[in-house]
């Protein structure tokens, strides 16, 4: 009887030892448990009372503030202002690059020009031109988009050029044998032809874009009434709301996991993977 | 009858730093329509060069080719082009959107549904409609080059070049792909431009053979298929002529690799 009711223990310890090891290998499980590792750790950090509470809030204080954002629409305020300049960056820096990409393709001085510039201007922080963009624009939504503009622009043209240019020959030839002339063959051939390197180039603008607005933000402030995620944060150091600050920074972390690991990933899985070109 | 294809005096030369490459030189000949010819030769000897400069790929360094009248400049849709390569679908459409994109392109149809159909009618040809809604990247090399050749026939072009296709499938699907051919051809008339390192599918398809050599001239051989068959069957062994023809073609072709013999 006994021996019998070990062996049943046995088992289901085996299959509990078979359900987290699964669960384990599952990649989204093992990050929520860091998550909760990490905010177990913060706890335990707070009721230590090592840190002075006013600069070491509670998770408890930060949720809280947290969900106070988020249900009094100030949050969605706050990040639709900021996805706002960045997708206005991403829209003319993309119209921007597609233009001098296609003039880089008809003429090969013109292309040697585009790619010096590149060379030059690529490695300027975004930031580092903002006190020249108030100069020459004004404090504004125009002076952020000009920055986010900067940002984005070089590493989306750098992509995009060399992947027109390594189109394989093949690809051309099959245009040409197809009958496919000018706008018809940058639609039907280039363009698809080099959307691995276009979505590289448009993840790596939107990485740069993003940190420099939530730079440019914090020394710009609130342009009108509204403003966005890096004002905010601006705003509530100096009210001293510490736990309002982590919960905007939790906010700006969750932007950043979605779009690079939601948005472009999503769209991966409907082009480049599917057609089996992921770079 | 006049002369459907026509090339004069065709000389290919590659400029690469000070070095001067010569693909093939002085290559002239002419097909009726309707004719199927083979070009063999050992590699390296220019077919590949030359069956892209026929189709417009390529400007000729000198000579000049005339299709149907026409002086051929640039690529288009007057004649179909199946390449030596793998590669020659478009990865990001599905096998059926690879051979409905020309017919859709240049209009061959009203609407979807027509096209369609006759894009699936090719692909059944060739054994692979089963797979119309994979990538290209789903198949084998094998399957690929069948697709490219189901979407150069669905084209249904007057002059068609392939360029070795039938190189990378295996025995039993080659000799199925070699009868379709031969009978796509024989009922619609299309004239062919075969290149092959294979003499037996050489002798069992063409009514023509061209051989080409190393040295120039680059032309070896450009004679009628003598061997006297069904014409929308292949040759084989049993018809009379065949081991004379086989012999003579590969003699040929030995001697052309031989790049000093006819200097
Ligand atoms: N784009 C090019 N630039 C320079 N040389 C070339 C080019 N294309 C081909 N050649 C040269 O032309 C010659 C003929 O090449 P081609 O590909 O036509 O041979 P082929 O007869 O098709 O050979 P294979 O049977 O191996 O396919 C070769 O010596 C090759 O090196
Ligand atoms: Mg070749």
């Amino acid at each position: 009887m006994q021996r019998k009711q070990a062996l049943i223990e046995n088992e289901i310890w085996k299959s509990l030892i078979g359900i987290s090891s699964r669960m384990w290998k599952k990649g989204w499980i093992r990050g929520i448990l860091y998550i909760f590792l990490v905010i177990a750790l913060w706890q335990v950090a707070y009721v230590s009372k090592r840190f002075p509470p006013i600069l070491f809030p509670s998770i408890g204080e930060i949720a809280h503030s947290f969900l106070r954002d988020l249900l009094n629409g100030s949050m969605l305020s706050r990040i639709g202002f900021s996805l706002k300049l960045i997708l206005y960056g991403m829209i003319i820096s993309a119209t921007i690059a597609m233009v001098l990409t296609l003039l880089a393709m008809a003429s090969k001085n013109f292309k040697s020009l585009v790619t010096s510039m590149i060379s030059i201007f690529d490695p300027l922080p975004g930031i580092a031109l903002l006190p020249l963009a108030i100069l020459w624009i004004g404090i504004g939504e125009e002076a952020i988009i000009f920055i986010m503009i900067h940002s984005i622009i070089w590493p989306m043209l750098l992509n995009v050029i060399g992947g027109f240019s390594s189109v394989p020959a093949i690809y051309r030839d099959l245009g040409y044998a197809f009958g496919l002339k000018r706008n018809r063959f940058v639609f039907g051939i280039l363009i698809p032809a080099s959307i691995p390197s276009i979505l590289t180039g448009f993840k790596t603008g939107w990485s740069r874009a993003w940190r420099a607005l939530i730079s440019a933000e914090m020394v710009f402030g609130a342009t009108g009434s509204s403003w966005g995620i890096g004002w905010d944060i601006y705003l509530k150091r100096s009210y001293l709301d510490m736990a309002g600050m982590f919960a905007s920074l939790l906010v700006i972390m969750i932007i950043g996991i979605v779009v690079e690991n939601l948005i472009f990933k999503t769209i991966e899985r409907v082009t480049v993977i599917k057609w089996g070109m992921a770079l | 009858m006049t002369d459907f294809l026509c090339v004069n005096n065709l000389t290919q030369h590659f400029i690469s730093g000070d070095q001067k490459l010569e693909a093939y030189s002085k290559v002239s000949f002419s097909l009726k329509k309707g004719e199927f010819l083979s070009i063999t030769g050992p590699s390296g000897c220019g077919k590949t060069t030359l069956l892209r400069t026929i189709g417009g790929f390529l400007p000729p360094t000198s000579g000049t080719i005339s299709i149907a009248g026409k002086d051929i400049k640039e690529p288009g849709t007057h004649c179909g082009m199946v390449f030596q390569t793998f590669d020659q679908l478009l990865p990001w459409k599905t096998i059926l959107g690879n051979v409905m994109y020309p017919l859709i392109i240049n209009h061959k149809f009203t609407n979807r549904v027509e096209t369609q159909h006759h894009a699936r009618k090719y692909l059944d040809m060739v054994g692979l409609d089963k797979f119309k809604d994979y990538y290209p990247y789903q198949l084998s090399g094998g399957m690929k080059q069948r697709v490219a050749i189901a979407r150069a026939l669905a084209m249904e072009p007057s002059l068609i070049l392939m360029d070795e296709p039938f190189a990378s499938v295996d025995a039993d699907t080659r000799v199925m792909l070699q009868r379709e051919l031969k009978s796509i051809w024989y009922k619609s008339g299309i004239t062919v431009l075969f290149v092959t390192h294979s003499i037996i599918e050489a002798i069992s398809l063409s009514t023509r053979f061209l051989v080409m050599g190393k040295s120039k001239p680059s032309i070896r051989l450009f004679e009628e298929n003598s061997i006297h068959s069904e014409p929308d069957k292949l040759i084989t062994p049993e018809n009379t002529g065949y081991s004379e023809w086989w012999s003579r073609l590969s003699h040929l072709i030995r001697e052309g690799n031989d790049s000093s013999a006819h200097e």
